[in-house]
């Protein structure tokens, strides 16, 4: 409970400070919601033109890309700031101070790095979300309900995990922006869209090497009553314990990374 | 003045070298999302037959690979770096040196755009080549691309820069560029082409530059237009060109106006 009052002491701090230029918050703000809304204006576009993709229909293709920006926009809240700057962070020292602090290192960087930015990603997440299971007719039982709930959480950690894993690598190379760009950003696009219309080799990458598959396709698979995955139908109610397990070893990465550490003394 | 611009040239290229470890995997993230684009089409043109109407999957590779490369050239940070240097107070520097700022700016962004079309640009190209092949332009075509590409870099550096003047105001580039990175997305035409758009869509992109960055170049490139329609995009882009150096001038009186310079 004492972590909570501290949690919600610093993200109070963040939050006003972000808040206090009123303009900026305004584009900023504006300016994810264009930034967002464009991935699903493009999917709508191309499916009103072709109906469907890899036998998969407008909203279905929504509904992934709505769980995956959800759980993105959910985990980044906690994890963009923080680790997206976290090579510079350790090259620049300021790394140091995070140290120095009578918490744990992870809980502190991360609670003094909450954004405020992702509250439109939120709304827009969710109202598609609600569009997709009204128009695919899912129903809205309180099971389904529970189950997109825990789905979402095992989202969140594997984004979590993908944020820290792909920068984590800076405690030993310093300069490690280009490894996220690569395994988290560029991989990630892979989901857009099912992942039945790669080779059959990026899907063996998304499921095993880098499991964002678990974030949307597999999910989805359960909500759309489909069974048209390459792999195991048991793999579409993976996607909390996968969640729970990499965000287990991405913390102990972490902490063998924080271990080695040593400052660059600027 | 072109001698200092080739010293410009030649310093954001020994930059930029020192920075090849990023290269190569800027390299495999980009082969990455034309190959994820590469299969959407498949997926997509692969239901309705071999072809949709007069458009086939290699046209739409190469459809692909031309805006890949017409997007490497006309990406900026511009509206970023202003920020920055509105921020730290370096404009103020800026302002007394005997190059015009954009001018200075547009410079080093074109370098830059030119180091990544040829070293992590090329090699993109030879593997789309390789393995899904690309369609082959007149030598007509080409000539006419190439120069509606020059002026495509042109009216996006002005689009960008005009945005970024903002930072005036605001102080933050970042959002201009998600701004305008999402205006480009959806009015360009340059991941899915103005022939599959909604006709009330494709109407509101007629009235918009952005068309004539993506969209209009790569028609030219595939052939879809003969001599004539070819031009008449050059024209357009030259007519957009005139409004957007006469709105920069205009904000930038405006900026002078209100500038003040922070720290020092």
């Amino acid at each position: 409970m004492y972590a909570l009052r501290l949690y919600m002491a610093f993200a109070k701090v963040r939050f006003m400070t972000q808040l206090e230029y009123r303009g900026e918050y305004f584009v900023r703000t504006l300016s994810k919601i264009i930034a967002w809304s464009t991935g699903f204006i493009m999917v709508m576009v191309l499916l009103t033109r072709f109906q469907a993709v890899g036998g998969w229909t407008v909203y279905e293709v929504l509904f992934l890309y709505a769980l995956n920006m959800l759980t993105h926009s959910l985990a980044g809240t906690f994890f963009m700031n923080s680790f997206e700057n976290l090579p510079r962070n350790i090259r620049q020292g300021v790394f140091d101070g995070v140290l120095t602090k009578p918490v744990s290192p992870l809980f502190y960087y991360v609670c003094t790095n909450v954004s405020a930015g992702y509250t439109s990603n939120y709304v827009i997440g969710v109202s598609v979300l609600v569009v997709c299971f009204a128009k695919l007719s899912i129903p809205v039982t309180l099971l389904n309900i529970v189950w997109l709930i825990a789905v979402i959480l095992g989202g969140c950690l594997i984004q979590a995990a993908g944020f820290i894993l792909t920068n984590v690598p800076a405690f030993w190379i310093l300069k490690s922006e280009s490894l996220m760009t690569l395994f988290f950003d560029d991989v990630k696009s892979f989901l857009q869209y099912p992942i039945t219309i790669y080779a059959v080799g990026i899907q063996v990458l998304v499921t095993f090497v880098l499991p964002y598959a678990f974030i949307s396709f597999y999910p989805a698979q359960y909500f759309l009553g489909r069974e048209d995955a390459l792999f195991h139908p048991l793999f579409q109610y993976l996607t909390l314990p996968v969640g729970a397990l990499l965000y287990f070893v991405a913390v102990k990465v972490w902490n063998i990374g924080i271990n080695r550490y040593n400052s660059t003394g600027s | 003045m072109t001698g200092m611009y080739l010293a410009l040239l030649s310093r954001t290229f020994r930059l930029q070298f020192q920075y090849r470890g990023e290269t190569f995997f800027r390299i495999a993230g980009n082969i990455i999302r034309i190959y994820i684009q590469v299969c959407i089409w498949a997926a997509l043109l692969g239901v309705s037959g071999a072809a949709d109407g007069d458009v086939t999957l290699p046209d739409m590779v190469t459809y692909v690979a031309a805006a890949f490369v017409l997007r490497t050239l006309t990406r900026t940070t511009l509206a970023h770096k202003l920020a920055d240097r509105v921020r730290d107070g370096s404009v103020a520097v800026d302002l007394i040196r005997p190059v015009p700022l954009i001018g200075y700016m547009f410079f080093e962004q074109l370098s830059e755009n030119l180091f990544a079309l040829v070293f992590s640009g090329l090699p993109v190209i030879i593997v789309s080549c390789a393995f899904w092949g690309l369609v082959l332009p007149s030598a007509l075509n080409l000539a006419l691309f190439i120069l509606s590409a020059l002026l495509a870099v042109l009216l996006m550096f002005y689009i960008e820069y005009i945005f970024g003047l903002f930072v005036f105001w605001i102080k933050n580039g970042t959002h201009m560029v998600m701004l305008v990175g999402g205006l480009f997305t959806v009015f360009s035409g340059a991941t899915v082409p103005l022939w599959f758009y909604p006709p009330a869509l494709a109407a509101v992109c007629e009235w918009l530059p952005f068309r004539l960055i993506a969209f209009e170049p790569i028609s030219v490139y595939l052939g879809k237009y003969d001599a004539w329609q070819a031009l008449r995009v050059i024209l357009l882009q030259l007519v957009w060109a005139a409004v957007l150096i006469v709105s920069e001038r205009l904000v930038w009186r405006a900026v002078q106006r209100r500038m003040f310079i922070q720290g020092g």
